[in-house]
């Protein structure tokens, strides 16, 4: 089964998939050369339980030509997220279809709360304080959800509570968007002149940073894992083998391209040569996910881990919620306030119910 | 021929077809997947590696989880499935019958 760095170590701690730390036995398979941040995100209690088809986090993608006909420089630096908006609204143009950023606006903690959790993250937000307090109706909440709904009603697309990271990602592609932060999985694709067209006029700085920089890039992973329930493990371990080797990323290079390989898992295939000069972003990419710190993503101190996510059970269902709520405020449907004042009574219920309140 | 004699015919044939297909299957494992950009990459691949497989015969079935209805690759076993459901009576509806 794929399976993703936020269900992974739950799964596993709960014994619900099976150990592939003998994967480091095979020394064709080499597990070492998987980055060690990938490694340590999908395993539990140091047992590995999925290996990875690729892993990112997020970054900028932005139109060059478009800037440049704008007379505008992109920092190299990290921007913050006031220049970014003040960059977008000055090339949103919806009278001839350039829309100056494009967002997640889908509701689902994997999809618009990837975006938005990071953008918390950078006004120095917080899920929850050291005592598992929610704190979604705190000011910074306030203002990264503030900020997100005027950027989105200023210089986004119209219906973007509908565009989650696909429809961005086709829209991008299209010429149509001017920026978006989204995952660096798919830089291969906006690259590749084959799939899109926008390929040679696309690049790509650091996600924006505010009040921090800590935990502006997400961390995410899709890797294969095997349940526990498997009556064929053998066949299933030869399979997640075979699709995690380095002879799978060579195929899939010489056979879709080497701009096309799956980013950020193996170290071997991001130093290839060929991969190299198809992808010149790939070290970038690369550094970029490595710089991300799970455990360490937020302004102030927190008792969990994960950047876009908690990792705790509760979350998906937590995240979900948050999420509608933010899409609502997105769709004009209510106000960030009551979003998020709905969000914090969802959160300290389910808290509660869950035993880590009181 | 007549239009029942026909899809009799082309039903006997995909039948007899999926039968010689499934027997020939010694093991199947079924990958559940989200089907993003390259994890289909992965599904055009993965017959290298079932040729690979030289002692057992494998079959692949990939099953598309979390978003609704989506069976993206058909194994033998899927395919015979489907020919009985079409020979017995229409009992329940089709969306029902393929999210199950």
């Amino acid at each position: 089964m794929f399976i993703g760095a936020y269900e992974t170590p739950i799964w596993g701690a709960n014994g619900w998939l099976t150990s592939l730390n003998d994967f480091g036995d095979d020394a064709d398979y080499d597990l070492n050369d998987i980055f060690q941040l990938v490694r340590n995100g999908l395993s539990a209690d140091g047992n590995l339980y999925a290996v990875p088809l690729y892993s990112e986090t997020s970054f900028t993608f932005y139109r060059t030509d478009v800037f440049e006909a704008a007379g505008i420089e992109i920092p190299s630096e990290q921007m913050t997220y006031t220049e970014f908006a003040q960059l977008a609204a000055a090339v949103h143009d919806p009278d001839n279809g350039m829309y100056g950023t494009c967002q997640r606006g889908k509701a689902g903690w994997g999809e618009n709360m990837a975006f938005v959790g990071t953008l918390a993250n950078a006004f120095g937000a917080r899920w929850f304080d050291e005592a598992w307090n929610p704190q979604l109706d705190s000011p910074e909440w306030n203002a990264a959800v503030t900020y997100y709904v005027d950027l989105m009603l200023n210089s986004g697309p119209p219906g973007a509570s509908a565009n989650g990271h696909n429809e961005n990602r086709a829209l991008f592609k299209d010429g149509k968007c001017a920026t978006w932060v989204d995952a660096t999985s798919a830089a291969g694709d906006v690259r590749n002149p084959a799939t899109s067209s926008v390929a040679d006029v696309t690049d790509f700085v650091k996600a924006p940073r505010q009040a921090t920089a800590k935990g502006t890039g997400w961390f995410w992973s899709w890797a294969l894992a095997i349940p526990a329930s498997s009556q064929k493990v053998d066949t299933a371990k030869s399979f997640l083998k075979w699709a995690t080797s380095k002879d799978y990323f060579e195929t899939v290079g010489e056979t879709k391209g080497w701009v096309a390989v799956p980013s950020g898992t193996r170290q071997s295939v991001e130093e290839d040569s060929r991969r190299l000069a198809a992808a010149p972003f790939a070290s970038s990419v690369v550094d970029a996910i490595l710089s991300v710190d799970p455990a360490d993503a937020t302004l102030l101190p927190t008792p969990y881990t994960g950047v876009q996510f908690v990792a705790i059970p509760e979350f998906q269902g937590i995240g979900n919620y948050v999420g509608q709520q933010v899409a609502a405020a997105l769709a004009g449907n209510q106000s960030v306030e009551e979003a998020l004042a709905n969000s914090q009574k969802f959160a300290t219920r389910e808290m509660t119910k869950a035993g880590y309140l009181k | 021929m007549s239009l029942k004699r026909a899809l009799l015919s082309t039903v006997t044939g995909l039948g007899f077809t999926a039968g010689l297909a499934t027997a020939a299957i010694s093991e199947e494992i079924t990958i559940a997947t989200v089907n993003n950009a390259d994890m289909i990459t992965m599904q055009e691949l993965a017959p290298a590696w079932e040729k690979q497989r030289a002692t057992v015969s494998i079959g692949l079935f990939w099953k598309k989880t979390y978003f609704a209805n989506g069976l993206h690759r058909i194994s033998p076993q899927m395919v015979a499935h489907s020919i009985s459901c079409l020979l017995e009576p229409m009992k329940r509806p089709f969306g029902e019958r393929m999210a199950g």
